[in-house]
């Protein structure tokens, strides 16, 4: 069988054999890169010696029958918002272009020690603020299910890589839809933890409080091994929760017994694509075939979530991203100007991109005095309403589901120049990061053109194992993940 | 001329914890070694995430209580932004609008003989990171500045006092006596020359004018560098103000609020910035931290920790009263 387009477990089954190695492993997805990334483009750094460095080592330990980790060699494609020791970490954005930290991010960590290899950094919209990778200062990826649409975003390096086979797994970030937008887009898994599931150290901040690392997988086994890799308690994130991780693959091929699936009548409405409801709707006929009951519920705050969110979410980032002045950290201009604050905007002014001043000058505006409670102030409460919502909702259900985002891939430079209905892309999305909750974006179905739909399933927080299982039922059902793109 | 002095004080004093307010990282005065006293948390390196110091958050605590202030069982870390090359995150967490402590009092003694005791009320105290220092070129041949984080992130408390000091005598004794304490219970060495104890002080006069008593613009003096500096200042400020009213007959609220430094040299104040420039810090809760529960134990703690000296139970000064009124029954 074919190494690149193989899952995880398929892989770490074949290595585990001795029928192959995570050496050739490691080189296949290298050779992938090279007969693909000039068409696909998702790569910003790949440190081939490194990998292959680390691959050998993994060998080596598993011919001596020494311990290793659970990801067991497998190459992870890593999206440059998460910091690298000695690998620049660009956040694809000029301001960053030689930033490279001396640190890991916690992430990373454990992924090393779980022995997960890194097999590069992949692209992303600037600072993660976008949903199409175009924001990118460096380069703009391509959907592998056709190279002249997007992969969404902003994760749509991490998204593209796991779609174009060059590598079985990576990692993104998503704050209000940038894991499972690109993952919908793009035919894979991918999943956003509960906020608090997973550290945030290391993480270069978009909006602290909806920010949350995840996985990208071929399959559903896949996101749960990388999950369970990265997830758990971190000294150094006030903000990750001391709760125990459960493990995921074990109980993931377990069905849900009497599962109860809620649907969202506010969610079938003007704007939403035909076929991505119809494939939703085919979906929770599966589920129905399955044995699950589904059940309508109302999320009546949910049409604010829009608004909500392009308040809390710019908010955040006008003041993380306040450090990128070039006194310190960013690019310096070479122009001076006449005072310190020329100096600061000069350099902020040349080293951002369009949506990140848009979205830094929004932020600013809604915490200045005279407009921080009408905005600010007032977004955090409807954020407590929506978040109500959903606390109701699972009383009665235990996971909700949804198409993961109301249309297929755009084609690229379709929506850049309307920012309006760039963020509307993000309207099933951005309520489990207001609310913390978990989700995932499992694929469910094809259109017509030939570009992937994926299904969205949302859960309480901290019930990943249920939303992990809830999601293997319909992929052991429909076998959507085991599509891949032809590459031509 | 008849009028009063009317004087409030506002003291940072830094802690003596081992590590920093938010990190790991070793907090020690090193002004031989600029940017050693780092790690990425305090340099505010992209990703890194700021982690509360129990042991800084404890130290605060016992200084409120010494100051006889109530400390408030949930408080919370604000943002204050604003863009300044001392301050590598492009913002300083602090305490906003929920201060750990308020509403305490610091009892000084005054009087020809120093018999007389007085309570100067304080307003609130509240936890922050220091800054780090920007360092320019003072030949003025227009050299390159530097930035020195080695204090950034430092624990320090902000004391702030009720305009109760009615002399620049007693602006010095209030330091004087906040000095004594702190450092006998061991929070701070409140050391002026290393920065450790930092004073800016707000004046301005009540002139007593045709049975009218006329407040006079408030002004404040920044960074003076000594106990003895600060009254000078405040001398200063008295005769200087005096002098402004009788000429202008300006009024507080008739002109911007002045912010003044302090020529020790000279022994005069000189005008820095008018407020009109003064900034919008756009405060908002860090998200990246959570808020601070306090419980019974950690008071129990803080005030165990200051009844620990019992030379101050037995010698009859005021701030033997202050540790005697803490002393569990």
């Amino acid at each position: 069988m074919s190494l690149v387009g193989a899952t995880a477990s398929e892989l770490l089954s074949l290595m585990e054999k001795g029928e192959t190695t995570a050496v050739e492993v490691m080189q296949a997805h290298l050779d992938q890169i090279d007969s693909t990334d000039s068409k696909v483009e998702a790569y910003l750094h790949i440190d081939t010696e490194s990998a292959l460095k680390k691959a050998a080592d993994v060998d080596a330990r598993r011919k001596a029958g020494e311990p290793v980790g659970p990801l067991g060699g497998l190459p992870v494609a890593v999206k440059d918002v998460l910091c690298t020791r000695g690998v620049p970490t660009t956040c694809s954005s000029k301001m960053l272009e030689n930033f490279v930290p001396p640190y890991d991010a916690t992430v990373i960590k454990k992924m090393n020690a779980a022995d997960g290899i890194m097999i590069g950094k992949v692209n992303m919209d600037e600072f993660a603020m976008g949903s199409s990778t175009e924001n990118s200062a460096f380069k703009k990826t391509r959907n592998p299910w056709n190279l002249e649409h997007s992969p969404g975003g902003s994760s749509g390096g991490s998204a593209a890589a796991v779609a174009a086979m060059t590598a079985p797994l990576s990692l993104g970030s998503d704050t209000g839809g940038s894991i499972r937008q690109p993952a919908h887009f793009c035919g894979v898994v991918g999943m956003k933890p509960t906020y608090g599931r997973v550290s945030r150290y290391g993480l270069v901040a978009f909006a602290s409080s909806l920010d949350q690392v995840g996985p990208f997988a071929n399959d559903v086994h896949g996101a749960a091994l990388m999950l369970e890799a990265i997830a758990g308690h971190d000294n150094l994130d006030s903000t990750s929760v001391p709760k125990e991780v459960p493990s995921y693959t074990v109980s993931l091929d377990e069905p849900l017994k009497g599962l109860k699936i809620g649907i969202v009548k506010e969610h079938y409405v003007e704007g939403l694509n035909e076929e991505v409801e119809a494939a939703a709707r085919e979906a929770y006929k599966v589920y129905e075939s399955l044995g699950a009951e589904i059940v309508e519920i109302s999320l009546p705050n949910s049409k604010y979530c829009v608004a909500a969110y392009y308040i809390i979410a710019p908010a955040e980032a006008s003041s993380n991203l306040a450090r990128y002045d070039g006194v310190h950290y960013g690019h310096r201009s070479e122009s001076f100007g006449n005072s310190m604050i020329d100096m600061y905007s000069h350099s902020r002014g040349e080293g951002f991109g369009t949506e990140v001043k848009r979205r830094i000058m929004l932020g600013t505006y809604t915490l200045s005095a005279g407009y921080i409670d009408a905005y600010y102030v007032k977004a955090l409460k409807v954020r407590r309403l929506i978040r109500n919502d959903f606390d109701e909702a699972f009383k009665q259900v235990d996971v909700i589901a949804s198409p993961t985002s109301p249309n297929t891939a755009f084609k690229i430079g379709g929506l850049i120049n309307d920012p309006l209905a760039m963020y509307l892309e993000d309207i099933y999305t951005i309520s489990a990061n207001l609310a913390g909750l978990p989700g995932i974006s499992v694929p469910a179905g094809m259109s017509k053109a030939g570009l992937p739909i994926g299904l969205q399933l949302i859960a309480a927080p901290f019930e990943e194992e249920k939303l992990l299982r809830a999601a293997r039922m319909l992929e052991k059902e429909t076998g959507w993940t085991a599509k891949r793109p032809t590459l031509s | 001329m008849d009028y009063k002095v009317v004087i409030g004080l506002e003291v940072h004093v830094q802690l003596l914890t081992n590590t920093k307010l938010f990190s790991g990282c070793i907090n020690k005065f090193n002004p031989d070694n600029p940017n050693v006293q780092t790690d990425p948390v305090t340099i505010g390196m992209p990703g890194t995430l700021p982690v509360m110091n129990r042991k800084a958050f404890r130290l605060a605590l016992e200084t409120a209580l010494a100051l006889n202030c109530t400390i408030a069982r949930f408080t919370k870390w604000d943002r204050k932004q604003y863009y300044y090359p001392d301050l590598p995150k492009g913002y300083q967490i602090s305490q906003y609008d929920m201060p750990f402590s308020e509403h305490g009092w610091l009892e000084i003694a005054i009087g020809e003989e120093g018999t007389e005791k007085k309570r100067i009320r304080i307003l609130r105290a509240h936890l922050e990171e220091d800054a780090g220092k920007n360092m320019h070129d003072e030949t003025g041949k227009g050299g390159d500045s530097h930035v020195d984080l080695n204090r950034a992130g430092t624990p320090l408390v902000e004391i702030v006092s009720q305009p109760d000091i009615s002399s620049p005598a007693e602006a010095k004794a209030y330091l004087e006596e906040l000095k004594l304490l702190l450092s006998y219970i061991g929070v701070s060495d409140c050391n002026m020359q290393e920065g450790s104890l930092r004073c800016d002080a707000n004046i301005n006069l009540h002139v007593i004018k045709d049975g009218e008593t006329i407040p006079t613009p408030i002004v404040e003096v920044k960074n003076v560098n000594s106990f003895r500096n600060v009254e000078l200042a405040c001398e200063y400020e008295v005769t200087r103000q005096l002098e402004v009213f009788k000429e202008t007959g300006k009024r507080l609220g008739e002109v911007e609020k002045e912010t003044r430094g302090w020529n020790a040299v000279s022994g005069t104040t000189f005008s820095q910035r008018g407020k009109e420039e003064a900034s919008d810090y756009r405060y908002f809760p860090d998200p990246d931290l959570v808020p601070v529960v306090v419980s019974d134990e950690m008071l129990e703690e803080a005030k165990a920790n200051l009844c620990e000296f019992p030379a101050v139970r037995a010698n009859g000064s005021s701030r033997s009263t202050v540790f005697l009124r803490m002393m569990p029954k």
